[in-house]
């Protein structure tokens, strides 16, 4: 599969292809389509956190104008659905998720991990506000809506919990009574003996007892689904965005209990994933269900509102941990317990499962010891959000750090650097059980240091003591694990009209695809960038996919394509050498196709394929459509790696933080675009800056009510409010696929929680502050600095 | 969440509970109060409320609890506003005469959930604080504005008038239950926001 062309493609900054028609209307998103004859769902949502679906009358609602359908989940339970299987079906049995590279987390006793029934309306109990208990079906989107308000449900509420803390005690409010607490998951990672024993004989100590508060994704497209059923072929077909559509077909065949070929998911542009629409949704499954009982296509588009009550949501981790260190501050041992929110249904414990890999960070510790815990509380579900887990797990790290730094007297920068794992000490296995597979830390760690200015920052800092401002500077480094669902197929085919159609099973949300992907194969294949097509939509086209998470795209895509275009210039080179009376092995590869061995005659792919359509003299063999595939499965991770430098500046007077300067160095392996790469990296830092500062969503735990539910109380990062951000690139190929590619999505998020509050503590040292809570909102800073603390209520 | 309040209604304590016995003159406190009806546990009453940018039909249903006449007593509200959401709650009430004036002192304690909860509680401090406000002012003033006379002590004890002491929901008249909704209720979106 040596496919060695001079880098004519791979490598630029080509500017994205799609983006023309993105931002000027043209993008297809799924509530763009229409359908002869269809219809409007709305849901009927539970305003309690917890209660008893006593009754639920619909005969006013069946009644009003235009209404065609009522459904409850009484109709759901009558037609035998079965209940949505999450990320422990699409993952695979027991043996697939020990063999992934993955820490993989079992309940320390031994018994199965609890995994209750999300069922896509409920039968007789609703456990989170915004839940959906009823969905109406009407001609018209508004009449969907009156009608809706004329279902008439009687809640009788019930005891409930929103915050992990409180759910995970043995007198919480039970969410199922067929679990003897709210706890799915309780596990160990790591060595206890030695880890105790280190902490007893540590004589320095530091402790941090934090939450990395719940976010949600305000994808800037809603979630929107379109079902629709064929009553001749029996086959339903789903129009949703998604991380990838073979995922959504094999997840809703089986709630419909169909075989996979009776089901079709289509998806085109999609506007956000971020991690929020990789589990399958209630309400694709209710819309495709409905059009096969109504005989009409059924759709659904959220409202934003609806968006905040319903969408997945992301983090919502409690940590406490502690670090050990001797007098000269190398770090002796890493303990703690780290506690996940699952919210109402077990949908996703992969951000628990990868962080707690990752506790350590890029740091040499000997010796750690980990209870990862995971439970139900009366919030919606969480799933993966941008570097599922491993922000969560930098932050902790980082921050015990800082603390000890400041705590004992040690330079936060020597601290680092005395315990990070040494270049030569590659392949590395960590306390937790991961294997890092090469990098040099320390490097990008200087880089980022040099580009932020470090040295200079006192000076800086007294200059802004002058003007009433004081500026703090911080730094986090990271590693992280990047994995996905291990299979993934490519296939090529070359068209005689000047096509490339590549056929792939990730999913573009917004990473420039159609441009990464085009690079790659247009290079190997000698043809021009805008002659490659990329079909990833359809899972008529797409039979095998594991979509677009966890950095897994570029990573395996790349591999599979390469392959496949192997196979195809393997065919060209027989079909030129034919045409040419050559030997076979003479024929090369150049820059506009295949050449011959004296380089006087040439021929393109495309003139390859026009040969094979229009020779009769072509022997039998060569008369294939000239195309190539590959499935492969991946077992290894990747270990993107970097650091990135934050420079801020408080108002004393209002508490209103400024970043001044943000850098960020990541080392990706191998860059496909490095346009690409910074936008994903400006993209994750200001998810990242999002968090740190303004963002959370709040569950009152008096009310069990949910108070950020719109964009006036969630807020958001805005481009104004945002530096310009000093990004680079550091190319160590990594030694797990052939093309030597880290991935490059997540790792502007994952340090960016702990660096933004590291620079922020670091300004208000002064005031004896130690640790502040996320957000860092200018309320927050503002006590600090006027010695009014105040906690969070989470 | 526990919200104490007092306001001194400028009339006797006797002429304040009559004024409070009297559906019309609390109707016309009340904004948006479109109908009382008894029921056999109670009350139930129907009020608009506009929320910032959410209308609000509420149904709720009332219950005395905790009565000690004539002086306090705790009203339980349960209403529901159907899409906008629903507020649960109770407030104990109590009269104390002061001189020429009553005061009126409640703690009331109350939920609200729903859009009205999601969509900015602090939308809904405003709209509270004005309910509340509104009804005590509107109540005051027609309170020191009545005309009807009002049975005297002297009366009753003259065997006069007569003195009925029927079953518990007819003695607390439907004015009793519609004011304790509207405090709970104001009151429950006032202390909600905060």
């Amino acid at each position: 599969m040596t496919v060695k062309v001079q880098d004519t493609l791979i490598g630029q900054p080509v500017a994205r292809l799609e983006d023309d028609r993105l931002t000027t209307g043209r993008g297809r998103y799924t509530d763009d389509l229409s359908f002869p004859g269809q219809v409007y769902a709305a849901m009927v949502r539970s305003p309690y956190p917890h209660a008893r679906l006593a009754a639920i009358a619909t005969e006013a609602a069946r009644a009003a104008p235009g209404v065609l359908a009522v459904f409850t989940g009484a109709d759901v339970a009558a037609d035998g659905l079965s209940p949505i299987p999450h990320d422990n079906f699409w993952l695979g049995s027991r043996e697939a998720m020990k063999q992934s590279p993955d820490v993989y987390l079992v309940n320390a006793d031994g018994s199965d991990t609890r995994v209750p029934p999300h069922h896509l309306l409920p039968l007789e109990r609703t456990r989170h506000v915004g839940e959906a208990v009823a969905m109406v079906v009407a001609d018209t989107p508004e009449r969907a809506k009156d009608a809706a308000e004329l279902v008439e449900v009687s809640y009788e509420d019930l005891p409930f919990v929103v915050r992990a803390i409180d759910a995970v005690n043995a007198d919480a409010p039970r969410l199922y009574d067929d679990m003897d607490s709210n706890i799915c998951l309780d596990a160990v990672v790591g060595d206890e003996a030695r880890t105790q024993a280190a902490f007893d004989g540590a004589p320095k100590k530091v402790r941090l007892h934090t939450l990395i508060q719940r976010v949600t994704g305000v994808t800037m497209e809603p979630r929107a689904a379109i079902g629709c059923f064929d009553p001749e072929t029996q086959r339903h077909t789903l129009y949703a965005g998604s991380s990838g559509v073979v995922r959504h077909k094999v997840e809703l065949a089986k709630i419909l209990g169909v075989p996979q070929e009776k089901v079709r998911v289509v998806a085109h542009d999609v506007g956000g994933n971020f991690g929020t629409r990789n589990n399958f949704y209630p309400e694709l499954g209710l819309v495709v269900w409905a059009a096969r009982r109504i005989g009409r296509p059924v759709r659904w588009t959220a409202e934003r509102q609806e968006s905040f009550l319903s969408d997945y949501q992301g983090r919502d981790l409690t940590v406490t941990a502690e670090l050990a260190l001797d007098d000269a501050g190398r770090f002796l041992a890493l303990r703690g317990v780290n506690l996940s929110n699952l919210g109402a249904y077990y949908a996703s414990t992969q951000p628990l499962r990868k962080g707690i890999g990752l506790m350590s960070n890029v740091y040499d510790i000997p010796t750690a010891f980990f209870r990862a815990q995971a439970v139900v509380t009366n919030t919606v579900p969480t799933t993966p959000f941008r570097s599922a887990g491993r922000p969560e797990a930098i932050f902790v790290m980082e921050r015990l750090i800082d603390m000890a730094a400041q705590q004992f007297g040690f330079d936060r920068v020597e601290l680092r650097r005395r315990n990070m794992i040494r270049s030569d000490r590659f392949p590395y296995a960590n306390p937790l059980g991961l294997v890092y597979d090469n990098g040099d830390y320390e490097a990008v760690m200087n880089q980022a240091l040099g580009m932020g200015e470090w040295d200079d920052f006192p000076r800086r800092a007294a200059e802004a003591a002058r003007r009433n401002r004081r500026r703090g500077i911080g730094v986090a480094n990271y590693v992280e694990i990047t994995t996905g669902f291990p299979k993934e197929k490519a296939e090529v085919r070359i068209w005689p009209e000047g096509r490339v159609d590549l056929v792939i099973g990730t999913m573009s949300s917004g990473q420039g695809h159609e441009t990464s992907f085009a690079q790659v194969a247009a290079q190997w294949l000698a043809v021009p960038i805008e002659s490659v097509r990329l079909l990833t939509g359809d899972t008529d086209v797409v039979t095998v996919g594991g979509g677009s998470i966890s950095g897994r795209s570029m990573r395996f895509a790349g591999v599979v394509i390469a392959k496949a275009v192997g196979q195809v210039l393997a065919t060209a080179k027989q079909v030129a050498a034919f045409i040419w009376d050559v030997d076979a092995a003479t024929v090369s590869l150049g820059e506009r196709g295949l050449v011959d061995a004296k380089g006087q005659r040439a021929l393109s792919v495309f003139d390859i394929a026009k040969a094979i359509r229009d020779r009769a003299d072509l022997p039998e063999q060569l008369r294939q459509p000239l195309a190539g595939e590959c499935e492969e499965f991946f077992r290894e991770a990747g270990f993107p790696f970097g650091a990135q430098v934050c420079e801020v500046e408080v108002d004393l007077d209002t508490g209103v933080v400024a970043i001044e300067s943000y850098v960020a160095v990541d080392d990706v392996g191998k860059a496909i675009n490095p346009l690409i790469l910074h936008g994903q990296t400006h993209g994750g830092a200001v998810q990242g800056i999002g968090q740190a500062l303004m963002e959370r969503v709040h569950y009152d735990p008096e009310s069990g009510q949910m108070l950020s539910g719109s964009l006036t109380d969630y807020a958001l990062p805005r481009a104004a409010a945002m530096p310009n951000f000093k990004v680079a690139i550091s190319e160590i190929p990594s030694p797990t696929n052939p093309l030597g590619i880290r991935a490059g999505g997540e790792g502007g998020t994952t340090p960016a929680l702990a660096v933004v509050v590291n620079a922020t503590v670091d300004a208000l040292k002064e005031f004896g502050v130690k640790h502040l809570e996320m957000p860092v909102t200018s309320e927050v800073i503002w006590r600090a600095v006027h010695g009014r603390a105040t906690g969070h209520s989470n | 969440m526990e919200l104490k309040g007092e306001r001194l209604i400028s009339a006797f304590v006797d002429r304040t509970w009559e004024a409070l016995n009297d559906p019309e003159v609390l109707k016309g406190c009340i904004t948006g109060c479109e109908s009382l009806e008894r029921t056999a546990e109670g009350f139930v009453a129907v009020v608009a409320l506009k929320v910032g940018p959410v209308s609000a039909r509420f149904k709720g249903t009332l219950k005395l609890t905790n009565v000690q006449p004539p002086t306090s007593y705790t009203i339980n509200f349960d209403g529901q506003g159907g899409v906008a959401g629903f507020g649960k709650g109770s407030a104990d009430v109590a009269l104390q005469p002061r001189g020429e004036a009553t005061l009126l002192v409640y703690t009331a304690r109350a939920t609200v959930g729903g859009k009205m909860a999601q969509i900015g509680a602090r939308l809904i401090d405003a709209t509270a604080g004005k309910l509340t406000e509104d009804f005590f002012k509107a109540f005051d003033t027609q309170v020191s504005v009545a005309a009807a006379p009002v049975s005297s002590d002297k009366a009753i004890l003259a065997g006069e008038t007569p003195v009925v002491f029927p079953t518990l929901l007819s003695r607390f008249p439907a004015s009793w239950w519609i004011a304790g909704a509207v405090i709970v209720l104001g009151v429950a979106l006032f202390l909600f926001s905060r």
